[in-house]
């Protein structure tokens, strides 16, 4: 299969799920946003981004993996990602946060594989 | 104050023009992002055609780098690809009452905009202000993209020249923290930053029930264990009144 087959394949995956809620945009189950179906929907999908953050940051290991090959930086992974949490809820900007939290691991990574 | 203040909001360009201010905030992390597409698609041996074909048709970022590193595996990627899209059946879904009087043709236009930073920023504002809902989607977007598209350009020139373990290790940090910082926004909404968490935390531990489809199944678990655990709680209030 060539990369081109494969981009279509994704570039036509991606539209047809980006489109297809809109079909039914204006049936009750979407259209109540405070209704049972919509919260799971909302719901379900902050949960995925979650877990897409937790695949990037820690190459998808398992729990006892990670508790095995737990390092410092692992460990400054977590901290950083909560502290943001906390500097963007607390402040409501988002850059200052994100920078410095940036700012931190790309330092430490420096000086640890120095 | 408030008299300027809605005011300010009242007219589609001016929403379109709020959207773009806001793009500044939610969109920064796409110039390092998609600076490294261009740069790891350089170093692939992709060509700038290939590279630049992945932000214009898909524009997702964790899939174009899946396809970018891993194209060699061909066909096996086509069940990643489809759980990496299934998710934008979630976004759309919970955006999709905001948008509800746009027109279709306007709206399947406007598709490839819709990123997990784009709908955060839709999301957020449309909790509290309603007014000219597409406006503001295209005002947030549209200078997202074109600028991801620029920087995937420019990365892809600059190629190799940038290319660093130290680079490598920021990019792998820029998507957690930009989703995570993201998240922060919902804040004070409890439900919301409570299903983020409850990914984050469940990932690790699902994967090994769910394996390979834990992206798929995992995040309805969450979702629909929130809301049992909401209308319980509401159930129960509106029984103790």
């Amino acid at each position: 299969m060539t990369l081109w087959m494969l981009i279509g394949f994704a570039a036509i995956t991606a539209f047809a799920f980006r489109a297809l809620p809109f079909a039914f945009k204006n049936t009750t189950a979407l259209a109540r946003t405070d209704g049972s179906f919509y919260r799971f929907v909302s719901y379900s999908a902050q949960a995925m981004l979650g877990v897409i953050i937790y695949d990037t940051a820690f190459a998808r290991l398992d729990g006892p993996s990670l508790m095995q090959q737990f390092q410092i930086l692992d460990a400054l992974k977590l901290l950083l990602l909560v502290g943001t949490f906390a500097v963007v809820a607390r402040t409501r900007k988002i850059l200052p946060g994100f920078f410095a939290s940036l700012l931190i691991y790309v330092l430490a990574f420096a000086y640890l594989n120095n | 104050m408030k008299g300027c203040q809605s005011s300010s909001d009242s007219t589609f360009a001016q929403t379109l023009k709020a959207g773009g201010r806001d793009a500044i905030t939610f969109g920064i992390a796409f110039i390092f992002l998609y600076l490294s597409i261009g740069m790891v698609g350089a170093a692939q041996a992709l060509t700038l055609s290939q590279t630049m074909a992945t932000t214009l048709l898909i524009f997702s970022t964790p899939l174009q780098f899946l396809l970018i590193q891993n194209y060699n595996d061909g066909w096996l990627l086509l069940p990643i690809i489809l759980a990496l899209n299934a998710r934008f059946v979630l976004l759309s879904a919970t955006l999709a009452p905001y948008l509800k009087q746009t027109s279709t043709r306007k709206t399947l236009a406007s598709l490839i905009l819709l990123t997990p930073s784009i709908f955060t920023a839709c999301i957020t504002r449309f909790k509290h202000k309603t007014s000219f809902p597409f406006a503001y989607f295209v005002g947030v977007g549209a200078p997202i993209f074109a600028l991801s598209i620029i920087c995937t350009y420019v990365g892809f020139i600059a190629g190799a020249d940038f290319a660093s373990p130290t680079v490598a290790a920021a990019m792998t940090m820029l998507l957690p923290l930009q989703f995570t910082a993201l998240a922060g926004k919902h804040w004070p909404h409890y439900m919301e930053v409570s299903s983020y968490w409850l990914g984050f935390i469940g990932a690790p531990l699902l994967v090994l029930l769910f394996k390979d489809y834990s992206l798929l199944i995992t995040p309805f678990v969450i979702g629909g264990m929130l809301v049992m655990i909401e209308n319980t709680r509401t159930r129960q209030g509106t029984a103790t009144q």
